[in-house]
């Protein structure tokens, strides 16, 4: 019995050590061939090495996720299998995708399943521990790491970059996940209230007194993403640039109080002095401030919400570019094959198709490629007017810190608000 | 020895102990080992937490009890949105309970006016969702709080107050006004089994109007009005809808809200301790409550004697009374559902002009210029998939329900003097003290995998893997409405009196000749009551199925919940009507062609 625990200790510490590092070796052996599995292009590595592979990897070698195989070829396939595709998302664009889709491979049937994130997580969790294998793709955002070390690195999520895609895409986004386009929360206004620009360009105008009770922003309490930008605050190196942008806001430098470890929970503590008004619905902000002309209201919400501008929301705005420090964390959109999914070729050729297939421009990323939106592949090509990501200022961002402070920074921002 | 012998006997060939053995297995099988599961589980290291507590998951540990009780964030997490969910239960099941009693006198003692048209106005409020009244009172109350386009009366140039607009004084308004329907139903019935010879029998010893109501009417609809508090009070404590629209923006949260959000982010363990304390509370409410009333709780009425009633002559206030009814309907039942079908038909939310009128969310093609370039929702392709599964689920549920209700409440009705009568009772009440979320999380836990045992060699499924069928969907609709059904049973047996049944057993019928030939064509209007009553609950359920349904079973409800959760209001408002009107057009048939009327269904 000991011994066993014992055992246990050991698989927990490779696999701590191996998350705290960051570490990209995949086919690490273990006592009982239980390794952490994944990222791109360990199929190469997995015929060079004479390791025990685990189930879930073996099944992705055999299912072909390594493969970089034509459409034509898994649309046969595919076919052979059922023809349809059953995908988990937090997204209602997919069901825009369907009909396109099924134009193009006639026989093919895209269910989509609309749900949100956290419940996706439970669902996902609940039905594979149980053996239930009824979806092939989810499709959702990775903030805190939860997904690259609670599902990609066990193999309950499988990446699929074949070369023809996912070639050109940067080693940063594709190392975890395979992601599909990224996505930021920017601080909206309305432009035709203050039409001289963004009202605001620091965190820390926001706790100054005009801007009391002006504020909206999403609970992080509801929200996993919110959480995350507010748990980087807190991390010593950010709270650094949170101190020494306060000194260049206010002209002085930071006092902390007794209960303010760092700066940046010094702004958590002092926001929620203020009289900010909180949603739970992510959209609600931006329809707070763009619906009508005048509203004097700024707030925090997903960017992609900017394609709304030329849309349903004329007088929605957002400055991107200048806010400081940063104006957040990216959150990266991702795609991913279930282990053991029913239909694996199905599920591989809607992932080619909705990446926008050879040239990154299909039809099937259309309706993802937004104003607002970053997409990762660089043969696609952006909305007119978009901004390149690099001009965006961006907090850096550590899995390991976020998912070992996400419970104190929740409490933290619990016991004021 | 031959007494014990001959009593075995009686027992094990009674048809009323088999049916006892049965029903009890079921119970304990869907009710009490998924509570047992999700009891256990605030006991146990949860995935999120081996990370923070360092213990693998599933041992042993008090950190849930700890942090939800005696910890820095208790008073936020716990306390206070404790507190605040007992006022507003409190106010609003005052107000329902007030406004319920009211109307059942009015309509079920008084002379007054156009009886028929008010009974089914009445319980309009009930047949909207609650989530739905809320966006109604936002549709009209709305400020500038949380900017954006302004309700009808900030348009009119009226500004509307926070506290108004929003919080503790909203929810209570609104929860009061979508639960007084319990109180009304419940004791209009008892009202209405009142034989009025009792009070006029203190009539005629001298007693005032209102030493009668005082000392012969109220003692006799005490129960039912009890009844009443417990069913709104536990319900108002565990809605999440109305105080998630109405008091997150001012920061007012409940518990309710603290559960769902618990559940939402994953801290599914905390999210059923906190469950757990709800259903502690309720039960303790439900105890009190009966220590109150006793046993006897209603009184057979339906005899081999006729009863009489004779109406109370309201006088010359028959038309202020009538007056004030028809303004009450006025501005808490037809206006916010005209506002919240106006506003289906606006182009702009809060621009309430006509030139702004439009059918785009009905039936407009996809314009990517209006809500995301959703359709209308009789364009959206799906819309007549929802519709064909929302009616298959709650027809086939109400159907079952309210069968297995008129059996559990013959049960419940002629075993009130044994302990198993009173035993099944208790556990068909479970289900309601559970919130829904929870629950849903219960049987999606439970029902995911199959488990088998070896028994002597032979491989037994104690749970078959219902996951993603029909069956669990309906099987969970059932459970979690027992106690509305039984509830409609019990009231339909009660109403029988026993002395039918006696008769018929001395002619020597049977069991199920004395069911088929005198109970049910004597409770077939109770029957259809029972079955509206279920029908309606069932058909706005949510929050109950969202974990368990596939993507192929999705439902009315939760086509209009996706809209609202991308702030697509008058999708989802013109979603919500669609499922106002298909309850309101299966009322009317049913009371129209199966003389059903819900209020005699408790």
């Amino acid at each position: 019995m000991k011994n066993k625990r014992g055992i246990c200790v050991a698989i927990a510490c490779v696999l701590l050590l191996l998350s705290a590092t960051g570490c990209k070796k995949v086919q690490e052996p273990t006592v009982q061939g239980k390794s952490p599995t994944g990222p791109s292009g360990s199929a190469t590595m997995v015929a060079s090495e004479v390791v025990q592979v685990s189930p879930e990897e073996q099944w992705a070698i055999d299912n072909g996720l390594y493969l970089d195989e034509s459409p034509e070829e898994l649309y046969q396939k595919a076919l052979a299998e059922g023809g349809k595709v059953v995908i988990y998302t937090a997204s209602s664009r997919h069901a825009k995708v369907k009909a396109d889709f099924e134009a193009a491979y006639p026989g093919m049937e895209l269910i989509a399943y609309n749900i949100q994130t956290g419940e996706l997580i439970e669902k996902l969790r609940t039905e594979y521990e149980a053996g239930i294998r009824v979806v092939d793709i989810v499709q959702s955002k990775e903030v805190s790491g939860e997904y690259t070390i609670d599902f990609f690195r066990p193999g309950i999520l499988h990446n699929y970059q074949p070369e023809s895609i996912y070639g050109n895409v940067a080693e940063e986004f594709k190392r975890n996940v395979s992601p599909f386009f990224v996505e930021l929360s920017t601080w909206f206004y309305n432009d035709d209230a203050y039409p001289n620009g963004a009202p605001i360009n620091s965190w820390w105008d926001l706790i100054k007194p005009e801007w009391n009770g002006k504020v909206i922003f999403q609970d992080p309490l509801s929200s996993p993403s919110y959480l995350t930008l507010i748990t980087t605050m807190t991390r010593p190196d950010v709270a650094e640039k949170m101190a020494e942008n306060y000194k260049k806001v206010f002209g002085k430098e930071i006092v902390l109080d007794k209960d303010e470890p760092n700066a940046g929970y010094a702004w958590i503590n002092r926001f929620l002095k203020t009289d900010y008004t909180l949603t739970s619905v992510a959209d609600e902000t931006v329809k707070a401030i763009g619906t009508v002309a005048g509203t004097a209201q700024v707030g925090y919400s997903a960017s992609s919400k900017l394609r709304e501008k030329a849309l349903s929301m004329p007088y929605i705005q957002s400055d991107l570019e200048h806010f400081a420090p940063a104006l957040g964390v990216y959150g990266l959109n991702f795609v991913s094959i279930v282990n053991e999914a029913p239909h694996p070729n199905g599920a591989k050729l809607y992932l080619q198709y909705v990446m926008g297939g050879a040239d990154g421009n299909g039809a099937g990323f259309k309706p993802f490629n937004t104003f607002g939106a970053f997409p990762v592949r660089p043969e696609t090509i952006p909305p007119k007017g978009s901004i390149d990501l690099s001009a965006v200022p961006l907090f850096e961002i550590d899995y390991e810190y976020n998912l070992n402070s996400m419970n104190d920074v929740h409490d933290y921002w619990l016991i004021r608000r | 020895m031959n007494r014990i012998k001959n009593k075995i006997i009686n027992l094990v060939s009674s048809p009323y102990s088999i049916m006892v053995i049965i029903l009890t297995v079921f119970l304990v099988y869907l009710i009490v080992i998924p509570l047992f599961g999700m009891i256990t589980t605030t006991f146990e290291v949860g995935k999120n937490e081996v990370r923070s507590l360092g213990k693998p998951a599933g041992s042993f540990t008090l950190y849930y009890w700890m942090r939800l009780f005696a910890s820095t964030v208790s008073k936020k997490m716990f306390y206070i949105p404790f507190l605040n969910s007992l006022t507003v239960a409190i106010s609003a099941s005052v107000i329902a309970i007030v406004l319920g009693c009211l109307f059942a006198w009015l309509m079920v003692r008084t002379n007054i006016p156009y009886k028929k048209f008010f009974s089914i106005a009445l319980l309009i409020p009930y047949m909207v969702p609650s989530w739905s009244l809320s966006l109604s009172w936002l549709a009209i109350f709305k400020n500038q709080r949380i900017g954006g386009a302004k309700g009808f009366l900030g348009y009119l140039g009226l500004a509307t107050p926070d506290w108004l607009a929003y919080g503790p004084l909203a929810i209570i308004i609104v929860l009061g006004i979508h639960y007084y329907a319990y109180a009304y139903l419940l004791v209009s019935a008892s009202l209405q089994s009142i034989n009025s010879e009792l009070e006029e029998m203190g009539q005629i010893i001298g007693a005032s109007k209102g030493k009668i109501l005082r000392k012969v009417t109220f003692p006799l609809v005490m129960p039912a009005i009890l009844s009443s508090v417990i069913l709104t009070f536990t319900k108002c404590m565990g809605t999440f809808g109305v105080p998630a629209f109405l008091g997150t923006k001012v920061k007012y949260y409940t518990i309710s809200t603290t559960l769902y959000s618990s559940m939402k982010t994953g801290q599914r363990s905390i999210g059923f301790a906190v469950a757990c304390t709800l259903i502690v509370f309720a039960s303790i409410t439900v105890f009190i409550n009966q220590k109150i009333i006793g046993q006897r709780k209603s009184y057979a009425t339906i005899g081999g004697k006729g009863g009489r009633s004779t109406l109370i002559d309201l006088g010359k206030s028959r038309t202020l009374i009538t007056a004030l009814i028809i303004l009450f309907l006025f501005l808490f039942v037809v206006f916010p559902i005209v506002v919240m079908a106006y506003e289906t038909f606006l182009l702009r939310p809060g621009d309430f002009s006509f030139e702004n009128l439009t059918l785009q969310h009905w039936v407009g093609r996809s314009d990517l210029r209006i809500n995301s370039g959703e359709p209308g929702i009789l364009q959206n392709p799906q819309f007549l998939k929802y519709v064909w599964n929302t009616l298959r689920l709650t027809f086939v549920t109400a159907l079952i329900g309210t069968i297995l209700g008129q059996v559990i409440g013959y049960i419940v009705a002629r075993g009130r003097q044994h302990l198993s009568g009173r035993f099944v009772e208790q556990l068909v009440f479970m289900p309601y003290l559970i919130p829904s979320i929870a629950f849903g999380a219960m049987y999606l836990a439970l029902f995911a995998k199959s488990r088998t045992v070896t028994l002597l060699g032979y491989e037994i499924t104690l749970i078959p893997s219902l996951y993603g069928t029909f069956a669990l969907l309906v099987l969970i609709s059932i459970v979690k409405h027992l106690p509305f059904a039984s509830r409609a049973g019990t009231a339909n047996m009660l109403q029988i009196s026993y002395d039918l049944e006696e008769a018929a057993h001395i002619c020597g019928a049977g069991v199920f000749k004395r069911f088929t030939k005198i109970l049910l064509p004597l409770s077939k209007g109770g029957f259809w009551s029972g079955f509206m009553l279920i029908f309606i609950s069932i058909i706005k359920e949510l929050d109950l199925l969202i974990l368990l349904m596939t993507p192929a079973q999705q439902t009315l409800p939760y086509m209009a919940y996706s809209f609202s959760m991308e702030s697509l209001d008058q999708l989802s408002n013109a979603v919500a009507l669609v499922l106002f009107l298909i309850i309101f057009l299966t009322y009317w048939i049913a009371s129209k062609f199966a003389k059903a009327d819900i209020s005699k269904g408790f």
